[in-house]
């Protein structure tokens, strides 16, 4: 009568919104501008492309060819195009999932210069490399459904939950160990904090039921007592 | 009972699973012979089965009880985003019987917590009438309060929780002397 299955529409959207980010910037450094717009037609692929606009026209920059900013907006000079597009083919999907989402949960939280944003997207690229295996972790964070997510969110906002999920992260970083070790072992001690109260909330919870059991038993016992004596001694 | 020192609150039961609210009807959930008292700690292996549930009341023909089986604690209680994780829910039991008396809406799934040492609660609410009670789609992420609410279900009548850890936990102590 009944089956146990993980919600089946957060999942796979997710992984379709991030395999198609992904596929679309791989092809932008190669491809013609044209074709890249038109091969497009997923609702997520044109949010996305919306917001990137969105960038491009916002933030003017000093470029000798401005449509090729429009049409490739995540190469600036020429040089840096094939440097990308060298650390993109390398880099695992996953990670390709993150960097991008962690470009955009930048973008729309605070606007910053297309230059500026350029250079600490290849700052992350190369320092974000070698973080492999926590990297397993936060995708399988990534996927799991959270409570109340539904699948007819809006793309900005599905960004914003994944960022949400995510332990936060300055993008600012470039290879920073202090920093963010700092912060982990911050958020070590909490949780460090959290798991010794709960030992404690457990050991205070099994003696308050022994202790009830003892008085409740008491109880019992000395009226089982009563009991035997009026028995055994019945009163003339 | 002093609500400070009572076991659902201290163990936060209360809290993270339901609101306070006050005993009314005796319930006793027997695993093989073993009663669970709140707090206690089972293994894995003794909760396989099902437990036989007696419910006390007192008219069996105008009174039934749904039990609901959760875990809040899954998949581990530092990071309990699955919280809660339903085990058991049985509707239409009667006053004095027991849950084998009841309709089982969602089957009996045995605890097996991997992370951590989980809190398995069982609640008892007293149902208006009888009532068609729908299977939620998935186990994970049910949350009691909105199904009580959902159900016009009103305050829990009884409840109990016991701990629960995998099976060749140390008890929490990473360092045994």
């Amino acid at each position: 009568m009944w089956c146990s299955f993980t919600h089946p529409n957060t999942n796979t959207n997710i992984n379709n919104s991030s395999m198609s980010m992904s596929s679309s910037s791989s092809s932008s450094s190669s491809s013609s501008p044209s074709s890249m717009f038109s091969s497009q037609t997923t609702p997520r692929r044109r949010a996305m492309e919306d917001v990137w606009k969105d960038i491009t026209l916002s933030t003017p920059t000093p470029h000798p060819h401005p449509h090729h900013v429009m049409m490739r907006p995540l190469a600036t000079p020429s040089t840096t195009t094939h440097h990308y597009h060298h650390h993109h083919t390398t880099t695992p999907r996953h990670q390709r999932r993150r960097i991008l989402q962690d470009f955009l949960a930048g973008t729309l939280n605070r606007p910053a210069p297309l230059a500026a944003r350029s250079s600490d997207f290849r700052n992350s690229l190369r320092t974000r490399l070698p973080r492999r295996r926590r990297r397993r972790l936060r995708r399988g964070l990534l996927v799991v459904p959270l409570p109340g997510f539904s699948a007819a969110d809006s793309p900005p906002n599905i960004f914003s939950l994944c960022e949400k999920k995510r332990p936060p992260e300055s993008p600012d970083n470039g290879c920073c160990a202090g920093g963010s070790g700092g912060d982990r072992r911050h958020k070590r001690m909490i949780k460090n904090r959290e798991s010794a109260a709960r030992s404690r909330a457990r050991r205070q919870a099994y003696t308050n039921g022994l202790e009830l059991e003892v008085a409740h038993l008491l109880e019992e016992n000395a009226n089982l007592k009563k009991e035997q004596q009026e028995v055994n001694l019945p009163p003339s | 009972m002093n609500r400070e020192r009572d076991t659902l609150v201290v163990g936060r039961v209360i809290g993270d699973v339901l609101d306070p609210f006050t005993r009314t009807v005796p319930l006793s959930v027997i695993y093989s012979s073993r009663e669970v008292t709140n707090g206690c700690n089972l293994k894995p292996s003794a909760v396989v089965h099902q437990p036989r549930v007696e419910v006390g009341g007192t008219d069996h023909l105008r009174t039934f009880y749904t039990l609901i089986m959760v875990d809040p604690d899954a998949p581990s209680p530092s990071y309990p985003n699955l919280r809660e994780y339903l085990h058991w829910l049985v509707t239409d039991i009667p006053a004095t019987t027991e849950a084998s008396f009841g309709q089982e809406i969602v089957s009996y799934k045995s605890p097996s917590p991997v992370l951590g040492i989980h809190r398995i609660v069982f609640v008892l609410f007293q149902q208006l009438g009888h009532q068609t009670v729908y299977a939620p789609g998935w186990r994970q992420n049910f949350n009691t309060r909105d199904f009580a609410e959902l159900y016009n279900l009103g305050s829990p009548v009884a409840a109990v929780y016991f701990n629960c850890q995998r099976e060749s936990g140390t008890g929490g102590r990473r360092m045994q002397a």
